[in-house]
């Protein structure tokens, strides 16, 4: 890379004429003129003396030798002193320290110029206060766009998983996966038919009715063997289950978890987090995406 | 704005918002309304109003100013209502070179990387003899001095004197820029490098050849078959470069054929600097490099 770079740098005086900006053009041209303006006095004082086969042999050199001077002027004036020749001779120090150069594409934030102030603007009714507005247009738009986003990602994972049915065995403690300061224990929000913390669901109890009350083959299919996966494989405390005790174990179900969350300025936000793996889930079937199973007695 | 790891297939796509705008930065009026005598105090007001916005868009980032800097991590309220664990960085940022030298708060046509003379740039540098880096602690220091000769010696170094919104990060600004293939390279010395050719194909009345055998390339892999010779197209983008790169040099090769022995040596340069310059390129494109490659 250093070796090409030096190459270039050794041979690139033979486009030295090509450099040649503006001011040495004007240079070069009234160069040009001076030289013609004497040789229309030579031409004068010499016109006995020149005669017509001796004429066009003078006026082919005098003609050479301007063009040469004119080269020499523009090649003293010309340089290729600007910045991008210069900044290729720290990239390799650069790849050095940071690693492979990236392609970037500008187009992405051009595009951005036009979608965040030119439209802002022409939907704007073009008042004096109109900075407000284009400041302000986009923001929603871009609120829920992004929350459209997040909910195609959400239901593409969803359908790419293998696991339907994402369980965590040892509950609300694993839920939140780093301190329990950052995140509080989440707490139930989820179907309308619970009544004095009882259990939610009377028709799920257990594991085996969260099965039996599955209509879709497949979908029951997938929980299983999402669930025995998750338990032998996934889970933190990794164990062995037979059916018969999978079977057996309690449900909790949530579509919805309340997690509280630290913000930006140190104060304490609850946030809600809705279970779900698609935007038509109401219309739908209920859907039980997130389920607590209770591993063990006494701890959820 | 934008996040440093996402992937350039999601970065590329204006519908996933990778870009999200946070301000809106002012536009100074053009210089040519403005007469010539106040035209720097006009050009120190909009380096001033540039970097008081930057400074007000920046600020909620310093970690000096947030409780709970030390814990590394904290919770950032993002564009859709939700809050996200996050490490703010500031890393470096693709711009073009005025946008860089309006940041760093430099003169015009100067390395925003180390402290080369201005009539220095086109000089090869030796690996072992760089300029020493641009030091913005030392502006600072010069800049709080607020003497004449403190003035003198900014001058010296192409720095403008007055706020800039670097000056407070204690890092080392001047390795923020990061180096990119698409400003510098691709429509920056390619650019230079094609204007140059077709110059010298003209003044060597080789042109003809050249557009002859610059519109008779195939169409193959992602080189597209070519209409338009490199005059009649008007404006080049970085992704045209790039593809032009890959045969710029068996064109000029097909052209300076037939030469004389005068022209050979003039010719055989002209073939080299083209060589070393897209070799060079090349080289930089790798994804991984040794020290056999940067050598």
């Amino acid at each position: 890379m250093e070796d090409a770079l030096h190459r270039f740098h050794t041979l690139k005086d033979v486009f030295l004429l090509r450099r040649a900006g503006k001011k040495a053009m004007a240079k070069a041209t009234a160069l040009r003129m001076e030289l013609v303006k004497k040789r229309k006095v030579d031409e004068e004082t010499n016109s006995e003396t020149w005669t017509p086969s001796k004429e066009w042999p003078e006026m082919n050199t005098w003609r050479d030798y301007v063009s040469h001077e004119i080269n020499i002027s523009k090649e003293l004036d010309a340089n290729f002193n600007f910045a991008k020749i210069h900044l290729m001779s720290h990239w390799a120090e650069q790849i050095r320290r940071y690693g492979a150069l990236e392609q970037y594409s500008a187009e992405t934030q051009a595009h951005a110029h036009k979608t965040n102030l030119k439209d802002s603007w022409n939907v704007s009714n073009h008042n004096l206060n109109y900075l407000p507005h284009v400041i302000t247009f986009q923001r929603p738009i871009l609120c829920f766009e992004i929350r459209q986003l997040n909910l195609q990602a959400l239901a593409q994972r969803w359908e790419n998983s293998t696991t339907a049915c994402k369980v965590f065995p040892s509950g609300a403690d694993l839920a939140a996966p780093l301190s329990s300061l950052m995140y509080a224990k989440p707490e139930f929000m989820g179907p309308q038919n619970h009544h004095d913390g009882e259990h939610p669901d009377a028709i799920i109890k257990d594991f085996r009715a969260l099965l039996d009350n599955t209509q879709d083959t497949m979908h029951r299919v997938a929980i299983y063997s999402g669930t025995q996966e998750f338990i032998k494989h996934k889970s933190r405390n990794k164990m062995c289950m037979w059916d018969e005790q999978l079977h057996a174990m309690q449900l909790c179900i949530y579509h919805g978890i309340n997690v509280q969350v630290e913000g930006f300025d140190g104060d304490c936000i609850s946030q809600m987090c809705r279970c779900k793996g698609s935007q038509s889930w109401r219309r739908e079937n209920r859907r039980n995406d997130w389920v607590w199973v209770k591993q063990r007695p006494g701890r959820c | 704005m934008t996040i440093g790891n996402l992937s350039s297939k999601i970065c590329q796509m204006p519908s996933t918002h990778s870009v999200v705008m946070v301000a809106l930065l002012p536009i100074s009026i053009k210089n040519r309304n403005i007469p010539r005598k106040r035209r720097n105090v006009q050009r120190q007001t909009n380096r001033d109003v540039l970097n008081e916005v930057l400074w007000q868009v920046l600020q909620p980032l310093t970690f000096k100013q947030h409780p709970s800097a030390e814990c590394v991590y904290y919770n950032i309220l993002c564009a859709d209502g939700n809050f996200r664990r996050c490490t703010p960085v500031l890393p470096a940022w693709l711009a073009y070179c005025p946008e860089y030298r309006d940041l760093h708060h430099l003169e015009r046509h100067v390395c925003f990387w180390c402290e080369c003379p201005k009539n220095e740039l086109g000089n090869y540098v030796h690996p072992d003899k760089q300029h020493p880096w641009q030091d913005h602690n030392l502006y600072r220091t010069l800049h709080d001095a607020n003497s004449k000769a403190d003035d003198a010696e900014l001058s010296s170094r192409y720095v403008h004197r007055g706020f800039n919104v670097f000056l407070p990060i204690p890092c080392i600004v001047s390795f923020l820029p990061e180096s990119d293939l698409l400003h510098t390279m691709q429509t920056g010395m390619l650019n230079h490098l094609q204007k140059w050719i077709f110059r010298f194909m003209k003044t060597h009345e080789r042109l003809d050849k050249y557009n002859a055998i610059w519109l008779s390339v195939p169409a193959y892999h992602d080189i597209t078959p070519k209409n338009k010779s490199y005059a009649e197209v008007s404006q080049w983008n970085g992704k045209e470069m790039k593809e032009m790169s890959q045969y710029l040099l068996a064109v000029v090769t097909q052209s300076l054929r037939d030469r004389s022995p005068t022209q050979h040596p003039i010719f055989n340069h002209a073939f080299e600097c083209t060589r070393g310059l897209l070799e060079f390129y090349m080289y930089a494109r790798y994804k991984s490099n040794n020290d056999e490659t940067l050598s």
